[in-house]
């Protein structure tokens, strides 16, 4: 009797696994977002909650790193990157349910510890030799942004014809993710560091001070969102992605966010 | 001459020891846990006296003031179940204290070869201890505390880690040895048998407290 | 069927860990592999991991061991509280292996003005990369060398001291040879422990080539960067470093 109880046991749970990988069909929609907007979908995805009932679960991380997963079969409903190449990516592979669109954009800023101990007061003092700047890897969307920044600035407003050059002589790491970088020169481990406007949360805002980039070298970076081919409940998926480009907007703009 | 005189407090008894060993072999018997090791621990070092003194050929070797470790006292010591290190083979297990008194290796060798000729263990002399016989290690473990040319020996139980039938021949090789060394030497044990083969001098031990006086 | 049921249990999960370490020998055809290794940036971190996780083994050793011969054998007040504390990185989890490094050698961490009085910065440095792996992998070795020398003979030693050696060289000639199987067990150990090394080397040491990116911080960069085929050729130098290790390990164990 027990070794039959057993194999029943093993048998079932061998029936069960392919369903196991596919927590998604539970009326929850899964989103996969990046790391830049944490804050604003969180607070966003309890209020969708109150509104619809629907339950939004978040996965943040690097844009990058999340379109891989997606690419790879990740059981994701809703995809929202922070630039348009990763999405792109994502649409190549015929993985998106219809168009992806703006909801958001954002802003490079540079940022540097209170206590300033690399004595940078503007952008372009990151390029004077030994300032300690800390960037995102270049793989990762802002610390590709930051360094076309850079270049964008080469021979303008004063700067130096090589100033990208000059800068990336004194980066001394290039993070994983975004939020690290922040992390990073809030604890003042380096002199300056760039980062999304949004990332200066509350949490870290009386901890740093923020430079702003000429306008003319930082063009916004664009958010786009869409629905995935794989979401097991389109509709509530869709909801959700409306819900991100109306109501949302609210949260999205509370923390920094640009309208689209 | 050894001259022994200390007090140690055990954990089920005082120790109190007050003896003096001349040259040649004086026995040491006592049932097992009367203090046998410690009398030998005490005078090798490697244990410390709460109070007392201990001499070597006039030399002092620990009283309430002074203690000279154990690797500056130049006595043997053959351990209850020989400690040999195992990672050596015959010829460095008896060349480790030539070794330690920095002498030559030339000279070290030529030391070590008497000295196993002298025991018949030659033919062994790059064989690893373990491969050894129990008769065959007790001899490697007294050329080694011998090779120092050492001003005291003290043997621990030198016979009982051997198995019976052996242990009789042994014990005669051991006499004999042991009539060669001329320096003040303690052998403890618990068998009646070693006591009789070592009739000259014999002490008893019991719980710590030493009887000179013992027939 | 029991004992079916016992194969297909067995079976399942060999296979579970088996098949994804193939699927990465798989994935690159030999010629691949070696074109993929032979970018500079996997030889720079190839580099720098050798370089480095050499550098934790030599100091782990170098401290470790009296630190695990006191832990084996004296009495102290607070000898067990000691011993938990040098275990306790074995199971903290990187992430704040990295944070308390960041917090205690920082710039403006516990030690940062000391330190920076000196003229030293140690975060993102190489240095730092050292600190993170030391930090993580040291329990290893400590451990192994602690039972070793517990476990060890101490008649031995004794012999020893009446020979007439002093207490460094017994310990140099009788207690660390008699030890020496667990104590290189527990090098490799550390060693393999170090090479692995991710999460307090990316918060304490950053991410540099040359600096600071060892060889997982690679695999993860070219993970992040699309470069699927460089991230596999490394991964698959460190899972034969690993069973390499491992074969090495359990070599000892038996003799």
């Amino acid at each position: 009797m027990k070794r039959s109880t057993f194999v029943a046991a093993a048998l079932v749970l061998t029936l069960c696994a392919p369903a196991i990988g596919r927590a998604a069909d539970t009326g929850t929609v899964v989103v996969y977002a990046a790391a830049s907007l944490r804050e604003a979908f969180d607070a966003a995805g309890a209020a969708f909650k109150a509104k619809t009932g629907i339950a939004v679960t978040f996965d943040y991380g690097g844009s990058d790193t999340l379109a891989a997963q997606i690419a790879q079969g990740a059981p994701v409903d809703v995809f929202a990157s922070a630039n348009v190449k990763q999405m792109e990516k994502v649409a190549s592979a015929g993985l998106l349910a219809g168009d992806a669109v703006t909801f958001a954009r954002n802003r490079l800023v540079a940022i540097v510890p209170k206590a300033n101990p690399g004595k940078v007061t503007a952008v372009f003092d990151l390029a004077r030799p030994g300032t300690k700047v800390v960037l995102a890897a270049a793989a990762v969307p802002v610390g590709g942004y930051a360094r076309a920044a850079f270049a964008a600035m080469n021979g303008r407003d004063g700067a130096p014809p090589d100033f990208a050059g000059a800068v990336e002589k004194n980066v001394i790491s290039g993070e994983l993710d975004v939020k690290a970088v922040a992390t990073k020169i809030a604890l003042g481990e380096g002199d300056a560091g760039v980062v999304y406007a949004t990332d200066v949360t509350p949490t870290i805002a009386d901890q740093v001070t923020v430079l702003q980039f000429p306008p003319a070298a930082s063009p916004d970076a664009i958010y786009p969102i869409a629905v995935l081919k794989a979401a097991p409940d389109a509709s509530a998926a869709q909801t959700f992605v409306t819900y991100i480009l109306h109501d949302g907007q609210t949260f999205l703009k509370a923390r920094g966010f640009l309208a689209p | 001459m050894l001259q022994v005189d200390v007090r140690l407090a055990l954990r089920d008894f005082p120790f109190a020891a007050q003896i003096d060993v001349p040259p040649g072999v004086t026995v040491v018997v006592g049932a097992s846990g009367a203090g046998k090791s410690t009398l030998l621990r005490l005078v090798a070092g490697l244990l410390r006296p709460d109070a007392g003194s201990i001499r070597l050929d006039g030399r002092l070797l620990c009283d309430a003031e002074h203690f000279v470790e154990p690797y500056r006292r130049d006595i043997g010591m053959v351990f209850q179940e020989y400690a040999l290190f195992p990672h050596l083979d015959v010829a460095a297990n008896v060349g480790f204290g030539l070794r330690a008194r920095g002498i030559a290796a030339s000279e070290r060798r030529a030391r070590v070869a008497r000295m196993l000729e002298r025991f018949e263990i030659a033919d062994q002399r790059r064989v690893r201890v373990a491969a050894l016989s129990g008769g065959q290690r007790q001899r490697v473990a007294l050329a080694r505390a011998l090779v120092i040319d050492p001003a005291a020996l003290l043997l621990d139980e030198p016979l009982s880690a051997l198995d019976p039938q052996t242990r009789g021949r042994v014990r005669g090789e051991l006499r004999a040895l042991l009539e060669t060394v001329a320096v003040p030497t303690l052998l403890v044990t618990h068998d009646q048998a070693d006591r009789a083969a070592f009739p000259e001098r014999v002490v008893r031990l019991e719980r710590g407290l030493l009887l000179t006086a013992a027939s | 069927m029991i004992r079916a049921a016992i194969a297909i249990a067995s079976a399942t999960l060999v296979a579970f860990i088996v098949v994804p370490l193939a699927a990465l020998l798989l994935r690159l055809t030999p010629a691949e592999l070696i074109a993929s290794l032979q970018t500079p940036a996997a030889l720079t971190a190839l580099g720098l991991s050798a370089l480095t996780t050499m550098i934790s083994l030599a100091i782990t050793l170098l401290l470790g061991t009296p630190l695990a011969f006191v832990l084996a054998r004296a009495d102290f007040a607070g000898r067990r509280l000691v011993d938990a504390l040098v275990d306790v990185p074995i199971v903290v989890p990187p992430a704040v292996a990295g944070l308390a490094l960041l917090l205690a050698f920082g710039r403006f961490g516990l030690l940062g003005p000391p330190l920076r009085a000196l003229g030293i910065q140690l975060s993102f440095t190489t240095a730092a990369v050292v600190l993170a792996q030391v930090f993580v992998a040291s329990p290893f070795y400590v451990r192994a060398a602690r039972g070793a020398f517990a476990a060890a003979d101490q008649n031995l030693e004794a012999a020893s001291a009446t020979l007439g050696m002093g207490p460094l060289r017994t310990f140099a000639l009788v207690t660390v040879p008699l030890a020496g199987p667990a104590l290189f067990g527990g090098a490799i150990l550390t060693w393999a422990r170090a090479l692995g090394e991710f999460g307090g080397t990316i918060m304490f040491a950053g991410n540099l080539s040359g600096v600071s990116q060892t060889l997982p911080l690679l695999v993860y960069l070219e993970l992040e960067g699309g470069n699927i085929a460089v991230a596999t050729a490394v991964s698959v130098v460190m899972i034969a470093a690993s069973l390499v290790t491992i074969l090495i390990v359990r070599t000892f164990e038996r003799r």
